[in-house]
């Protein structure tokens, strides 16, 4: 039964994965390494291009537009499967699958596994695309250079992996607020919007540094260049944010199973 | 059931028999098509929202409004949230959600099948992509006059709460000529600029969601290129002037030429316009 | 207005849907289309109305041919695969957007069509909300409120109850009593045999009249 079960997640992943979006998300990420300041900067190896495409923004006391636009920009990628995958399964194919799984919050729960294995497989892949874009570029070595737990300047590998889990988790979340409003009002538009103001309001209101509150702000946990490791002793603490991006991530999934049974999933009708 | 005779009465004459007058005029349904769209009252809504979101910073906005919007003049409230840009970074969305989104709409719905044999790919074309102006223009106009409306009534014109120290900047820089009468012939002219930078992305929105038929993910891709470009045309000195944020921002140190920056502006638009057609016309071919 | 297909022929990828089809629909006929799914009928709809262009062949309707003297047949009326009309507009708001694309849309004359397909009290109902036979009775109206002179209908019987079938049966016929000339498919044997003044049948892509 779980092995089916997981069977059904993955076959559910791969759609959400057509050939097309994952290379648009690789074209995505691609090019914002290489607008990335970092590009070309001696010293700079594959995985401080991966770290800085992904890790966000540095604090600033007064946070311009364009770092706003560019965090927006980097997180579109993952949105553009969810989107072209719902437009399929909202059709007439919900009909098919809703009464087999037996339950809407049985049909959610698969859905929202394979919305998370989707979000981590695609941040796979952006990587991967930075790292190829740098490597081809002349770049070398999957390291960043900081302080090791010694206190030694060192070469260090979990960094560019921490910035793409953070940087999945917070797409995840983001993904979770759009299928929310998306399932609740039936319309992309007014899910797009609950996407994009979060993260532009967030971005306003808790980039400054010298807000004390600041690290309580969501869009924080989700930029690793924000963390203490890179920011010193400014930055989140690594287990304070994570695991608060985890609780609200776990929040979410609870919100949207506790009201799947009121959303109008199949009472409007589809053309 | 009421049965209407044997007789279908007789149809309206087709197009040869019309005169060009009564043809322009039977296109106002397109037109009520716009103005019954949920998307552009959402656009207008996001861009009044873009306008008065950086003043939200003060307390006194909430509790003491008037007197928040008097403690300035009228042209500092209008430069204001312009300086900041986030009517910049949902501009956009304004441009696209109204009315660009018909073509992958009507191909989605199967709408299009009906459309086409009536008024052939040409018209359908120009009649989507004067939809797509309409809408982008008068929602980015509406929201845009609806703010100067409001900020006009309660901000003063003249006197004590004048900045001058802005009007100073603004003396040295290519909008100089234009401040006079209390900074109206800026504010005019920004919103003129902001409207026509919004019928480029229309055109941008037009030809992406008619090439991947979702209005979600042309909508999508509309950011990415809007947000993209931008950065990769700032970065660059030699280009900057013609990032779409110079191109709309009243940066009041801005010391271009106005009228260069209006062909840059009118060169966008050919290349928007461009990419609807190019995308319409896969559209129709992918059909 | 008489319909000539000549020699058309059409592939996608490997597979020949359409072959060698040559047929003539004479004008103030109703003609039947019949065959399995899959057989190419649609296609070939596809073809006549302009929709599709094949690989070799032409369509002459009337002395014009589809594609080289004219893109889509001047007056016709359509109806292909499932219904499509914008769910949140009602019937008649739809009817007008349509209707304004090469005439003067008017309400009088839209509410009679409507009437007469079978769908008086729809009011400020949205396509959204109409049941499957709605949708396709708004088809057929959409597709005959013009007054074309050529009808292709891709079953447009689909969806319809018993009295709706009676109706339309009775408007095709007056239709073509006005020398409309009609093309229809249907999958039900007594449809074509109650309306059709010819029938062809098409198999693996190839027509013969029977």
């Amino acid at each position: 039964m779980a092995k089916q079960k997981l069977k059904m997640i993955v076959f559910y992943t791969r759609a959400f994965l057509p050939l097309h979006i994952c290379a648009l998300a690789m074209a995505m990420a691609g090019i914002r390494a290489l607008a990335s300041p970092q590009f070309n900067m001696p010293g700079t190896t594959l995985g401080s291009l991966v770290a800085e495409t992904l890790g966000g923004h540095e604090w600033n006391m007064f946070i311009n537009i364009d770092a706003v636009t560019d965090w927006l920009l980097a997180l579109l990628p993952p949105l553009t499967g969810l989107i072209v995958y719902m437009r399929s399964v909202m059709g007439k194919t919900l009909m098919f699958s809703l009464y087999r799984h037996g339950s809407k919050a049985k049909w959610m729960t698969s859905l929202q596994a394979s919305m998370l294995l989707y979000t981590l497989l695609l941040t796979v892949l952006m990587g991967l695309a930075i790292t190829f874009t740098g490597f081809f570029t002349g770049m070398r070595g999957l390291h960043v250079f900081g302080l090791d737990q010694s206190g030694f300047y060192n070469r260090i590998w979990w960094p560019p992996l921490f910035s793409m889990f953070t940087y999945a988790m917070q797409s995840f979340m983001l993904l979770e607020i759009y299928l929310f409003f998306y399932l609740l009002s039936g319309e992309v538009s007014i899910g797009l919007i609950a996407f994009v103001l979060p993260v532009i309001f967030a971005m306003l209101r808790g980039s400054n540094d010298e807000l004390s509150g600041s690290i309580e702000w969501f869009i924080n946990w989700g930029m690793s260049k924000r963390y203490s490791f890179s920011s010193g002793e400014y930055g989140v603490p690594v287990k304070y944010g994570i695991l608060r991006q985890v609780l609200v991530n776990l929040g979410l999934l609870g919100l949207t199973h506790t009201l799947i049974p009121y959303l109008p999933l199949t009472e409007r009708k589809e053309p | 059931m009421e049965v209407y005779g044997d007789q279908l009465c007789q149809c309206p004459q087709r197009p040869s028999d019309l005169k060009t007058a009564e043809q322009e005029r039977k296109n106002y349904l397109q037109t009520k098509r716009i103005f019954l769209s949920r998307g552009l009252y959402i656009a207008v809504t996001l861009q009044l929202f873009a306008y008065f979101y950086p003043h939200m910073d003060t307390s006194m906005f909430f509790y003491e409004p008037l007197k928040y919007f008097g403690s300035a003049d009228f042209l500092y409230f209008y430069l204001m949230p312009r300086e900041l840009g986030l009517v910049h970074v949902l501009l956009p969305l304004v441009a696209v959600l109204p009315s660009a989104t018909f073509a992958a709409e009507d191909a989605h719905m199967g709408f299009l099948n009906y459309q086409l044999y009536r008024s052939g790919e040409k018209k359908y074309m120009r009649l989507q992509i004067q939809s797509a102006l309409l809408g982008s223009v008068f929602a980015s106009l509406a929201g845009s006059m609806l703010y100067v409306a409001f900020i006009a009534l309660a901000s003063p014109m003249s006197g004590d709460h004048v900045l001058e120290s802005w009007r100073q900047i603004i003396k040295q820089s290519a909008y100089a000529p234009l401040l006079y009468a209390n900074g109206w012939p800026i504010v005019l002219d920004s919103v003129f600029r902001f409207a026509l930078a919004a019928a480029v992305w229309s055109m941008v929105g037009v030809g992406l969601t008619a090439l991947t038929q979702n209005a979600g993910l042309g909508l999508v891709l509309t950011l990415a290129i809007a947000y993209q470009s931008n950065a990769v045309l700032q970065m660059n000195p030699a280009l900057i002037y013609w990032s779409q944020r110079s191109l709309v921002a009243i940066n009041i140190a801005y010391i271009d030429s106005l009228w260069a920056n209006t062909i840059r502006q009118l060169i966008y638009f050919l290349i928007g316009i461009t990419t609807a057609l190019i995308g319409l016309k896969i559209l129709m071919t992918r059909r | 207005m008489d319909i000539c297909v000549e020699n058309i022929c059409k592939h996608y990828g490997k597979q020949e849907v359409l072959k060698n089809v040559n047929a003539h629909f004479a004008s103030g006929q109703i003609h039947g289309l019949i065959g399995r799914n899959g057989s190419g009928k649609t296609v070939l709809f596809r073809c006549i109305i302009g929709y599709t262009k094949p690989d070799t062949g032409e369509v002459r309707i009337g002395t014009k041919r589809v594609g080289i003297d004219m893109r889509y047949p001047d007056s016709l009326g359509l109806i292909l695969d499932t219904p499509g009309f914008l769910p949140q507009f009602t019937g008649q708001f739809n009817l007008e957007l349509l209707m304004s694309i090469r005439g003067r849309p008017e309400k009088s004359h839209i509410q009679k069509v409507m009437c007469r397909v079978g769908l008086p009290d729809t009011g400020r109902k949205p396509v959204g909300k109409y049941s499957m036979g709605m949708r396709q009775r708004l088809g057929i109206a959409q597709a005959i409120m013009e007054d074309p002179h050529l009808l292709i209908l891709d079953e447009p019987f689909n969806g319809l109850d018993s009295q709706g079938v009676a109706d339309i049966h009775s408007l095709l016929k007056l239709l073509r009593s006005q020398g409309k000339t009609i093309l229809i498919t249907s999958h039900y044997v007594q449809d074509i045999e109650a309306l059709c003044d010819t029938v062809h049948e098409m198999q693996a892509g190839i027509l013969q009249q029977i």
